[in-house]
């Protein structure tokens, strides 16, 4: 019973205590009110003192602004950033060229020019991290100890997303084109033609084609096959999507009209296609290429060689994904067609061997599932499969890139071989060696040089070096007379 | 007291027109001016509470939108024109109906309240002779018609099809019948010493003797209890468990959105002064003025009472007893629903009853 | 040419004009917000209700149902399992509507835009965005700059009208 009216009591005094204190504050608003009217009043610099000294350490996460001027495009800021939403491209003018890419404001010379800096705020998460590597000091948050060079800014709401994109690069086309970066123009012109072609949405999407699958065992599907492979049916007839990889398109429209039209007419394949040559002819629009493609056509099983070459002639604007441009290149995961698993570890081993020496790779295969006894019938036919149709395209590199050394190079050489690939010369196992080999190489490639010459030059290399064994030797002399 | 209704029945006797027309005008014009006076009273009220409720947490109110000259910014009237650009803006919001609430009983609902609101305005004195309809049971049908009100709330929780609405409603709805008795309890005290109903005659007894506040301790408890009550009542904080934000998001309310709600927040702040003019006729004095609180002084020094200073004392005292409900709500942390109902129960009803026990023998014995 | 009162909306004319000024300066004023903190920005945006920053100054009062909300101002990270509610819940605020995407994360996802797997890389995937105020997270002041660009937005529109 008292605790009941010690409660009361005690709720009571604590009513009177609380009013009392809200009370104070109604009547002291003038000294006790906190608010910063924000429009009319702004503080930038908190007050008090939280261990950094205000005049290095830039305590509000403001924008983060570079002076573009001073920019030698080092990239620290680049990798430093946890986020990755600052993205740099430089061009460097090459080594001949006598562009001058200017001063920064710290006396260093400048050796590229960047062609973009996009820092995307709103990715950023503002922690200044990038800041600090800068050799320069050209990137930094605006305010604070900055404020001289920019003045504060975090209040830059914006209606669009992309408006919070901020470039920073200020070269002009043309500045790029004389440093030499043609290339990068064009790739981002590229994108952007890309993204608009997407928003107008022009015909059809070209789309990846599978291959026509022959082999028994599962193909591997997941390549990245090329963009403009003539799609067929499977059963070599011709047919109306065969015409797809004609870009323009009202030669394409053309092209089906007269395709139809004939089809309905009951002509022949041949006589079809002389029919849509003549058509396009008529109408003027008749180039190589679409004469090339209309070669391919008739028949489409067999003629995958010329698939590579429609590939460089089409006027493709992306750069392919340069993994394979062949569909019938023998991969790695073909072998997982292999059931049995000791088999399938030894063929795939012996792949890896193989490509590594440069040597056939299927042959390899063969001979080291014979010699371990487990070739068997459905792994033969998977493996003949393969070699039939490397055999076609054996003339080809699977790295498309040296695509343009395929050409001879004139004079004293009677064979043309295309260069070996870089990494064939990873079978050297001294690093100084290999580094050297490689150098020789890759001044050899951009020198355009054959491949007994580009061989001659790396022997002569080693041997002045003295790191030429016989191992190396004899691996130079296989390369030499070519896989 | 002569009410309006009365004196406006004897002004168009002149014209001799028929009753069925007279009546109606008289109505029309009584409802009128109610409803304005609820809308001025919500504009008003409403800045009041956000101004108030800022000071006392250390900040400004509404600030930046100005009205018709007076610029938004920093000055003191910064901001007056807030009510009126909410106002516009609930009116022209959309209208949500769930599309499985009852429909009807959400449209009925907000109209149910502003109607138990709009009735208890008609008994309600505001001065002298101010009074729509001079009621002989006039404290008697203040406290039904505001109970009116409840009907209001748990068809808007109910209707919302919202568990949460329903919830809401229902704890409102007991807290609602609950707090009346506290109320009744105290209203009779006073009915017990006045001797009659009629809030005319309470307030002639007031001017006869002192304020009914400084009577004797009892009432003086009487009126503590009335006020805590009545803020009970009106469902506000501490006792706002219907309308809890952080525990209901918004009580029986959230289903409504625009024109409704704002109904029910008129509402709600309409019910506020009413039970302030209650408060401050029955308990302060009502039209009388502070000179007369102890009623020492003389016939002739009484200069501040008469016909229109009443309206104003009125006012200013309702005025006040809403300041401190809008300080109750800045000071108090909410109450839980067994606290609250403990309160009631276990607090105010016996201290109530014995309230009437001992004044009863006060009366007796002095 | 329809010459009653209704058609009247059809014009611009100083009625209409006036009109629309009237409905849009209530509309801007008086923006209830639909607090919507998520992560680490709900702590800015607190700050900003704080008396330190006052959002009431600009008539913004916090509601905590979307039914009698103007704008909801997406505080946070959404995560996918978020992103679901936050559509369920702005298609339950009553017209007009708008939204103010605050901070990094409801921008653009943010630090998580690479290689977060359970962040929704931006808010406005699923609902359709009016201010983005950037920061990681905003100051008060940025928040409050963001929503005075959206009343400046506000007052552009035509509600009478049916032209834009």
């Amino acid at each position: 019973m008292s605790e009941y009216f010690n409660n009361i009591f005690y709720g009571v005094k604590s009513f009177l205590t609380g009013m009392k204190l809200t009370l104070s504050h109604f009547k002291n608003k003038k000294e006790l009110v906190a608010t910063l009217q924000y429009p009319h009043e702004k503080w930038p610099v908190p007050e008090r003192n939280i261990g950094f000294d205000h005049a290095e350490y830039n305590l509000i996460r403001s924008r983060l602004h570079v002076d573009i001027d001073d920019c030698i495009a080092c990239m620290q800021c680049e990798k430093a950033c946890p986020v990755d939403c600052i993205k740099i491209d430089s061009i460097k003018p090459p080594k001949d060229s006598d562009f001058d890419c200017g001063m920064t404001s710290n006396d260093t010379q400048k050796k590229m020019i960047v062609s973009r800096f996009t820092i995307d705020m709103s990715e950023c998460m503002y922690c200044n991290l990038c800041v600090f590597p800068c050799p320069e000091e050209c990137i930094y948050m605006v305010g604070g100890p900055n404020a001289s060079k920019h003045e504060i800014d975090y209040e830059f709401s914006q209606y669009e997303r992309d408006g919070m994109i901020f470039e920073f690069a200020d070269a002009t086309d043309e500045q790029i084109k004389e440093a030499g970066g043609e290339k990068w123009i064009e790739q981002r012109d590229a994108k952007i033609n890309k993204h608009e072609e997407g928003i107008k949405l022009e015909g059809e999407v070209k789309i990846a084609v599978p291959p026509p699958v022959t082999t028994p065992v599962k193909a591997d599907e997941s390549k990245p096959v090329s963009k403009t492979a003539v799609k067929d049916s499977g059963t070599g007839e011709l047919e109306i999507k065969s015409f797809n990889s004609i870009s323009d398109k009202m030669c394409r429209g053309i092209a089906k009209k007269t395709f139809t039209a004939a089809k309905r007419a009951g002509k022949d394949q041949t006589a079809m296609l002389s029919d849509i040559a003549q058509a396009l002819s008529d109408m003027g629009k008749m180039t190589d290429e679409i004469q090339t493609i209309l070669d391919g056509l008739p028949a489409p099983v067999a003629e995958h060689v010329t698939e590579p070459e429609i590939e460089q002639k089409e006027p493709e604007s992306i750069p392919v994904a340069a993994e394979s441009p062949t569909i019938f290149e023998m991969d790695l995961k073909d072998l997982n067609g292999i059931e049995d698993k000791m088999a399938r570890g030894i063929a795939k081993k012996a792949f890896i061997a193989a490509k590594r020496a440069g040597e056939d790779k299927v042959e390899a295969v063969k001979n080291a599932l014979e010699d371990a006894g487990k070739l068997d019938t459905a792994s033969e036919a998977l493996l003949s499969s393969f070699t039939a149709a490397y055999s076609d395209s054996e003339n080809l590199d699977p790295k498309v890139e040296s695509a343009g050394d395929e050409k001879p190079e004139s004079g004293e050489q009677s064979q043309d071989l295309p260069l070996f690939d870089i990494k064939d010369l990873n079978s050297i196992d001294e690093k100084m060696a290999r580094g050297m080999a490689k150098k020789i190489y890759t001044a050899g490639k951009r020198a355009e040089k054959s491949r007994s010459e580009v061989i001659r030059d790396i022997k002569a290399g080693l041997s002045d070096a003295g790191k030429l064994d016989s191992a190396i030797e004899e691996l130079l002399n296989r390369l030499e007379t070519g896989s | 007291m002569t009410s309006i209704f009365d004196s406006l029945q004897i002004t168009f006797s002149g014209l001799n027109l028929d009753l069925m027309i007279v009546l109606p005008a008289i109505a029309l014009m009584g409802g009128t001016v109610i409803f304005l006076l609820m809308a001025v009273n919500a504009l008003v009220a409403v800045y009041f509470e956000r101004k108030v409720s800022a000071f006392m947490q250390d900040r400004l109110g509404p600030m930046e939108v100005g009205i018709l000259g007076f610029k938004g910014g920093k000055r003191f009237w910064g901001g007056i024109g807030q009510t009126l650009a909410d106002a516009i803006k609930l009116l022209v919001k959309e209208d949500i109906l769930p599309n499985d609430a009852d429909r009807v009983l959400m449209i009925l609902a907000p109209f149910i309240i502003f109607t138990g609101a709009f009735l208890t305005f008609i008994g309600l004195p505001f001065a002298e002779n101010l009074v729509i309809s001079d009621f002989n049971i006039g404290v008697f049908y203040i406290v039904a018609m505001s109970s009116v009100g409840v009907i209001g709330i748990i068809l808007a929780g109910w209707s919302s099809n919202n568990k949460w609405s329903l919830y809401g409603a229902m704890r409102a709805a007991a807290q609602i019948i609950s707090y009346e008795i506290p109320i009744g309890l105290s209203l009779l005290l006073v009915v017990l010493v006045a001797g009659s109903l009629n809030f005319g005659d309470i307030v002639q007894w007031q001017a006869d003797n002192r304020w009914f506040i400084f009577h004797s301790p009892f009432s003086f408890l009487a009126f503590f209890i009335f006020f805590i009550s009545i803020v009970a009542e009106t469902n506000r904080t501490p006792f706002d468990i219907p309308e809890a934000e952080s525990e209901l998001v918004a009580g029986w309310m959230t289903e409504y959105s625009g024109f409704r709600w704002a109904l029910f927040f008129l509402s709600e702040y309409a019910n506020m002064l009413i039970v302030s003019i209650v408060a401050s006729t029955v308990f302060l004095g009502g039209w009388l003025s502070p000179l007369q609180m102890f009623n020492v002084l003389p016939e002739a020094w009484l200069f501040l009472d008469g016909p229109t200073l009443g309206l104003f004392w009125v006012f200013l005292k309702a005025i006040i007893l809403i300041f401190v409900m809008m300080w109750f709500r800045w000071t108090f942390p909410r109450l839980r629903v067994d606290q609250l109902m403990y309160l009631c129960w276990k607090v105010f009803i016996p201290f109530g009853l014995a309230n009437l026990f001992f004044i009863s023998l006060w009366e007796l014995l002095f | 040419m329809d010459p009653t009162l209704l058609g009247q909306f059809n014009k611009d004319n100083i009625i209409v004009e006036k009109l629309d000024t009237l409905i849009n300066w209530s509309r801007a004023n008086s923006q209830w917000y639909f607090q919507f903190g998520l992560a680490c920005c709900a702590i800015e945006m607190m700050a900003a209700a704080a008396p330190r920053h006052d959002l009431e100054r600009f008539g913004a009062m916090p509601r905590a149902t979307p039914r009698q909300s103007d704008v909801m101002i997406v505080a946070g990270t959404v995560t996918l399992k978020m992103a679901e509610r936050v559509k369920r819940l702005y298609e339950q605020m009553s017209d007009p509507k708008y939204v103010i995407s605050m901070g990094s994360c409801s921008n653009s996802g943010g630090p998580y835009w690479q290689h977060g797997y359970h962040v929704l890389k931006g808010v406005d995937l699923v609902v359709p965005v009016d201010v983005y105020v950037p920061g990681c997270p905003p100051r008060p002041e940025a928040l409050l700059q963001g929503l005075l660009e959206l009343q400046k937005k506000i007052k552009t529109e035509t509600p009478l009208r049916k032209q834009a």
